[in-house]
């Protein structure tokens, strides 16, 4: 699979923050990039066409990116959601990732935290297709 | 009679011994039945008896290996920093007060150790059938002394009260055996200190002439011990639990000898304890009769203070990056400090595996150094926790317990290697070359590789252009009082200020965020409306110097 072949959402209400994190996606080869500003927002999107990854603010208006979480993983439990927010309290990363977060990037963040989201993705990516063969090769005996 | 009458005959005869055989065989089969079922209640209750033994024997077992691997932690600690800062003293860079730091932690150390080991072989002593009690005349009061003296000291370090009260009147010599009554006092004040953060101690001594014993109460209003825990804590090796060690440290052998000193002053020790509230632990001892001429009648009372050590300074120039370490204690984080800031390296400390995890998320490390025994989120949940949430950078558990158990729940946590205490000075930093980068040039912010990029300059542009709006709006929520609406406002502009890298800016915004903070909880006694027309003044000031720089004029 291509870097440029995975489908990336970007929500945060800020425009700044969508366009420093689509920046940094972009230099790091990731093209398929496109940005919503809300929670209500990213699903409208995520329901026409799902994303293998979302960047998904916590602090967001109308909805909080807790619930979005919620409704993204209702709507497509595959997706690597990664969620950014201002508080790193221990609390707060764990409710995210009770929610089913796969990731957690505490503002304000340099582009090596992307990387290193990107490399988690990539790493579980992998690990799960390499799974999904093992079973197959099982059952399709 | 015919052939037929005969056969007739044969025929009822042989019937009736079918008929008779039949019975015994049901008979046989009854107690057949009878002996199996026996038989099998015997299996049972010996497979039972078996089971148990295994579990006793299993049980048995894990606490002694759960002992040991306690032991060999509460041993490797203190000997990590005596041998370590032995090792660095041969070092002739050392700086006066780093050589002072040194030779104080290898004191204090080699007593801990010291202590330790003590424990180890009173107890072994107690135990051998040979033991026996010294019977000498001693002076009771001054024995309390010392006790107070020895306790005081660390109760003020705690900030505890701590007071020894004495029910007179009171024999002041009393026949014993002192060595080991001092010993039981000293146990059992050092746990009322281990487990109490607030309030104190108060140590009531009394007289029971009926009885001829001295009775002797250690009360703390500490964390208290459950009903289930106080039946084990009695017990060898046992603590109230695992994560007792692990909180509070000490080798759960205590109380162990403490019970059995009691026993052999014909005297008991006992315990009544509230969750919560605090503990008591009472002490009685047979002693010898006095004479009336010996109880006396006045009160003493002595309280010392005492300095704590000081910390390392750090230096910066070999290696590069930025080392996290979480390591609880100050010993081992001042021997890493010395060892990390020889490298050129920067170093971060921690005191338990929740910070770790926030600060490592927080900023940018190159590198976390791991201890798996801390307090609140130990070693192994931190690092379990940063590797599910993607964080990618290496981790190497720094432990004191060297066995294979240990590094393999490490490893299986996300740890990328493991370093045991005592620290093997060559072996730290092979480790520390393996992962840092190397280069004689500190960079101050390695993780922001977007400085020369030209997109990144236009959205940087783009925010300090669109400051002034953002003030404005600001300035109106402030003059309102809406301390809500300013915050959201604030606390947006913080984040994206510092993600664009306006450090001054983000310092100063960070500071007006913690003023609404203070103003949205109400507390008393803070003029926020001037705070807040002071902080934004220096916001102001910060914005207009960053567009001026950037050649952008007011909007």
């Amino acid at each position: 699979m291509n870097k440029s072949d995975i489908k990336i959402l970007v929500v945060d209400d800020v425009s700044e923050l969508r366009a420093f994190l689509t920046g940094c996606l972009k230099q790091l080869g990731f093209l398929n990039v496109s940005q919503a500003r809300d929670g209500i927002d990213a699903m409208q999107q995520l329901r026409k066409n799902p994303r293998d990854i979302v960047f998904l603010d916590i602090e967001m208006p109308k909805q909080n990116g807790i619930e979005t979480l919620k409704e993204i993983h209702q709507y497509n439990p595959d997706t690597f959601v990664i969620m950014l927010s201002c508080h790193s309290s221990l609390d707060n990363v764990k409710e995210a990732i009770s929610n089913g977060a796969s990731g957690f990037i505490v503002k304000p963040f340099s582009s090596d935290k992307v990387k290193e989201s990107l490399l988690h993705f990539t790493k579980n990516f992998v690990e799960k297709r390499h799974q999904e063969a093992v079973v197959k090769d099982i059952w399709g005996q | 009679m015919t052939d037929k009458d005969a056969n007739n005959l044969k025929i009822g005869e042989l019937e009736k011994q079918l008929e008779q055989a039949l019975v015994e065989r049901d008979e046989l089969n009854r107690s057949l039945n009878l002996m199996s079922a026996h038989f099998e209640q015997i299996i049972n209750a010996k497979t039972q008896a078996l089971e148990e033994a295994r579990d006793m024997a299993l049980s048995a077992s894990k606490a002694k290996s759960d002992f040991l691997s306690n032991m060999s932690h509460e041993i490797r600690t203190p000997l990590t920093s005596i041998i370590g800062f032995s090792n660095s003293l041969s070092d002739e860079s050392l700086s006066e007060t780093d050589i002072n730091v040194a030779t104080s932690s290898i004191v204090r150390n080699a007593h801990h150790l010291m202590n330790i080991i003590n424990d180890i072989l009173d107890l072994a002593k107690i135990e051998q059938q040979t033991f026996e009690l010294e019977q000498v005349e001693f002076d009771l009061l001054n024995l309390l002394h010392e006790v107070e003296e020895s306790v005081s000291l660390q109760a003020i370090e705690k900030n505890l009260w701590f007071n020894v009260n004495i029910h007179f009147p009171i024999p002041q010599h009393i026949i014993c055996d002192p060595t080991w009554v001092k010993q039981v006092l000293l146990n059992l004040a050092s746990n009322a200190l281990k487990f109490t953060n607030e309030g104190g101690i108060d140590i009531n001594v009394g007289y029971l002439a009926d009885d001829s014993k001295i009775a002797i109460e250690v009360i703390d209003t500490g964390i208290g011990i459950t009903l289930a825990q106080q039946k084990k804590i009695f017990e060898p090796f046992s603590q109230a639990d695992t994560t007792t060690t692990r909180r509070y440290g000490g080798t759960g052998l205590g109380l162990t000898i403490c019970t059995k000193l009691a026993q052999l002053m014909q005297g008991e020790l006992t315990l009544s304890s509230e969750p919560g509230r605090g503990s008591r632990f009472s002490f009685a001892f047979a002693i010898a009769p006095v004479n009336k001429a010996n109880i006396i009648d006045n009160i003493s009372q002595v309280i010392t203070s005492h300095d704590t050590a000081e910390q390392l300074p750090m230096l910066i120039p070999g290696l590069r990056g930025h080392v996290l370490v979480a390591e609880d204690s100050l010993d081992t984080q001042n021997l890493v400090a010395l060892y990390i800031k020889k490298t050129g390296a920067q170093v971060t400390f921690v005191n338990n595996g929740q910070l770790a995890v926030e600060k490592a998320m927080a900023e940018t490390f190159d590198l976390v150094l791991m201890d798996i025994q801390m307090p609140i989120v130990d070693g192994i949940e931190a690092t379990a926790l940063l590797r599910q949430i993607g964080f990618q950078k290496p981790i190497i558990a720094f432990t004191a317990n060297a066995e294979k158990r240990s590094l393999d729940n490490a490893l299986e946590a996300g740890c990328d290697g493991h370093i045991t205490k005592p620290i093997d000075q060559s072996l730290f930093f092979r480790v520390l070359a393996e992962y840092l980068p190397h280069g004689d040039n500190p960079v101050e912010n390695a993780g922001d590789s977007f400085l020369d990029d030209e997109e990144y300059h236009a959205i940087r542009r783009t925010f300090i252009s669109r400051t002034p709006k953002i003030m404005t709006e600001l300035n109106q929520t402030l003059a309102q009082q809406d301390w809500q609406h300013a915050r959201v406002l604030i606390h947006t502009f913080k984040g994206t200020c510092g993600s664009l890298g306006f450090k001054h800016l983000y310092t100063v915004v960070k500071q007006i965020e913690q003023l609404l903070d203070k103003a949205i909880d109400g507390k008393t006694g803070v003029d926020i409306q001037t705070d807040a027309n002071i902080q934004t003044d220096k916001l102001q000031q910060e914005i207009d110097r960053n567009l001026k720089a950037m050649n952008i004029g007011a909007q």
